[in-house]
């Protein structure tokens, strides 16, 4: 599944399973956090979602991709792996999906903190399902990501793990949910 | 500075040009300016010098952009700006009148002598024209360091001079190795060491790459920069910079410099750099476009919060004639160079490249506006301004 949806001023693209993105983010150095959750759903690997916007002078983008396990009931362990400080000048190891810029690999800390963020503000009605949700891709443009953008990357991932975890098997009804909160941006 | 006989331009500027006259040849009068007349100028002190276009690599860029600088000003000199033609009393553009006409001015108060008057006058015109920090234009001066020459040379400026400072050049520098089987070698051999010696060789074997670009770089460039008559294109960013661009870059680099120079030249002269009435007018026209441009891209572009914030300081500076903020003109210059690179039917994700080059990276939006976003803004933007969240 490679899907495009165009939200009012964002593009969000989703892949599953991902292209060849390498695994960038491990847990040596990743920050964690526990939030609430419902039942275990089937398991969701390989997941990568990129945000843009085009912003005139600047082009707000980002990639975030990982996994979910499913786990015990009524809770969700997040895991967002981190790199450090934000490069400059620095290869670019991604070719962007919706621009053609490329980008760097990676999630510099203060991103990973805005991919948390928006990992646990993502409304619980969303249906968050139990168990560990990895994030251990990441991609950034060294003048154009922000936090805000990771911060809806965050929680853009955890409402696609939820769908496909706990949604129907129908692949449009996970293509409307997406297309809604691309529209919710 | 005292205004001259011919539109108060400098002595230089009255030797390349006419003046007096609102119409020019226009710019397809620079074709061929680089290949006729100014051999001379590029023999290492030889007394005929290499050709033009047609003939062998020019041993200097810096030297043959000068060269070729003074060719199309005599050529071609670009209509007298508006802002010429609109005298500046003042610090208005409306002509003063006496509050006591029958008493001379002196008397009044109101006014210095009229003489004061027309030099005051005059001085501010210049200033509206010319860009202190970061020079775009600067008034020839009657010594010159070259900025891009194999060796720094001060000495009185001439024309008949370039020939002996690129002798001078010539001999300082190091080695030849690159060009000892071209037709170039025989002028490099006879270098002595200098430190600048690669990054002058580079730019040397990438002139020819470069030959017929410059020519429509230099004209529209000298479209947009002779003004004063004191026109320097700013040697290191625009003359020099161009012709060490490496040749695969080439391509690209030209369109924007052409267009970034024509921006800058309608926008920073005119409207940017030092606000006040002339400039607020045109700041105005400059900051229309810039809205249209932005209302034109996809996903919003313009109500994004920063953009916002950025228009919103313009449209103040124009309408207080508060002189721009470096962040400022280069927003302007960037969103300007896009907007007319997407006319000439580049896509805006190459323009937006392209206009990229015109400033820094993180440069063109201001550290307060960034401050007020600071989640749309990420560290690196803060460091380039050295300020903190």
């Amino acid at each position: 599944m490679s899907d495009i949806y165009s939200g009012r001023v964002w593009r969000l693209l989703v892949e599953q399973p991902a292209r060849r993105v390498p695994h960038v983010l491990g847990d040596v150095s990743a920050l964690h956090a526990e939030r609430l959750a419902g039942q275990p759903g089937r398991p969701v690997s390989d997941m990568v979602l990129e945000l843009r916007r085009n912003a005139g002078p600047v082009s707000p983008s980002g990639m975030i991709g990982g996994s979910y396990i499913p786990g015990k009931a009524e809770a969700a362990i997040l895991s967002v792996g981190k790199t450090g400080d934000i490069t400059t000048g620095a290869g670019l190891g991604y070719v962007s999906g919706i621009g053609k810029r490329g980008m760097v690999l990676g999630l510099p800390d203060e991103f990973a903190e805005s991919v948390m963020d928006g990992l646990i503000r993502v409304d619980p009605k969303s249906g968050v399902p139990a168990g560990r949700v990895v994030i251990d891709r990441a991609a950034y443009d060294e003048m154009d990501s922000s936090r805000s953008v990771f911060e809806r990357l965050g929680g853009l991932f955890l409402i696609a793990v939820a769908e496909m975890s706990m949604g129907s098997s129908d692949q449009s009804e996970f293509q409307r949910t997406m297309q809604a909160a691309v529209d919710s941006l | 500075m005292t205004a001259g006989p011919c539109c108060g331009l400098s002595p230089e500027a009255q030797t390349v040009g006419p003046c007096g006259s609102g119409s020019s040849p226009g710019f397809g009068g620079f074709g061929g300016f680089s290949g006729s007349g100014t051999g001379a100028f590029y023999g290492p002190g030889k007394s005929g010098g290499r050709g033009g276009v047609g003939g062998a690599p020019r041993p200097d860029p810096a030297i043959a952009a000068r060269a070729a600088n003074r060719a199309a000003a005599r050529n071609n000199p670009m209509p007298i700006p508006q802002a010429m033609l609109s005298p500046f009393y003042g610090n208005s553009a409306t002509a003063p009148v006496s509050t006591a006409p029958h008493l001379p001015s002196h008397a009044t108060g109101a006014y210095q002598d009229p003489v004061d008057d027309i030099n005051n006058s005059y001085e501010n015109l210049r200033n509206s024209v010319t860009v202190d920090s970061n020079t775009l234009l600067g008034t020839v001066k009657n010594t010159i360091t070259a900025a891009t020459e194999i060796t720094p040379v001060s000495q009185p400026f001439d024309g008949s001079d370039a020939d002996e400072i690129a002798t001078d050049a010539y001999k300082n520098a190091k080695s030849c190795e690159k060009f000892q089987n071209d037709e170039f070698g025989s002028d490099c051999m006879a270098m002595a060491p200098d430190p600048n010696f690669d990054s002058w060789m580079a730019a040397e074997a990438n002139l020819q790459a470069i030959e017929s670009g410059v020519q429509l770089f230099e004209g529209i460039a000298l479209g947009a920069l002779i003004i004063e008559g004191g026109i320097i294109c700013t040697i290191s960013v625009y003359c020099g910079g161009l012709a060490a661009a490496s040749s695969p870059e080439f391509a690209a680099f030209m369109p924007v410099m052409s267009t970034a120079v024509a921006a800058r030249g309608l926008f920073s002269l005119f409207g940017g750099a030092r606000g006040g009435p002339l400039a607020t007018g045109r700041l105005i026209d400059d900051l229309a476009q810039v809205e249209a441009h932005l209302a034109s891209l996809p996903d919003n572009a313009i109500a994004w919060g920063p953009n916002q914030a950025m228009l919103s300081r313009l449209r103040n500076a124009a309408s207080s004639g508060r002189p721009l903020t470096q962040a400022e003109q280069n927003f302007m210059l960037h969103e300007l160079t896009e907007a007319r690179l997407m006319a000439q039917g580049i896509s805006q994700n190459d323009a937006h490249a392209l206009a990229m080059k015109t400033h820094p990276d993180f440069a063109n939006y201001d550290p307060e506006v960034i401050k007020a976003f600071p989640e749309e803004f990420n560290s690196n933007w803060f460091k380039y301004w050295g300020i903190s969240k």
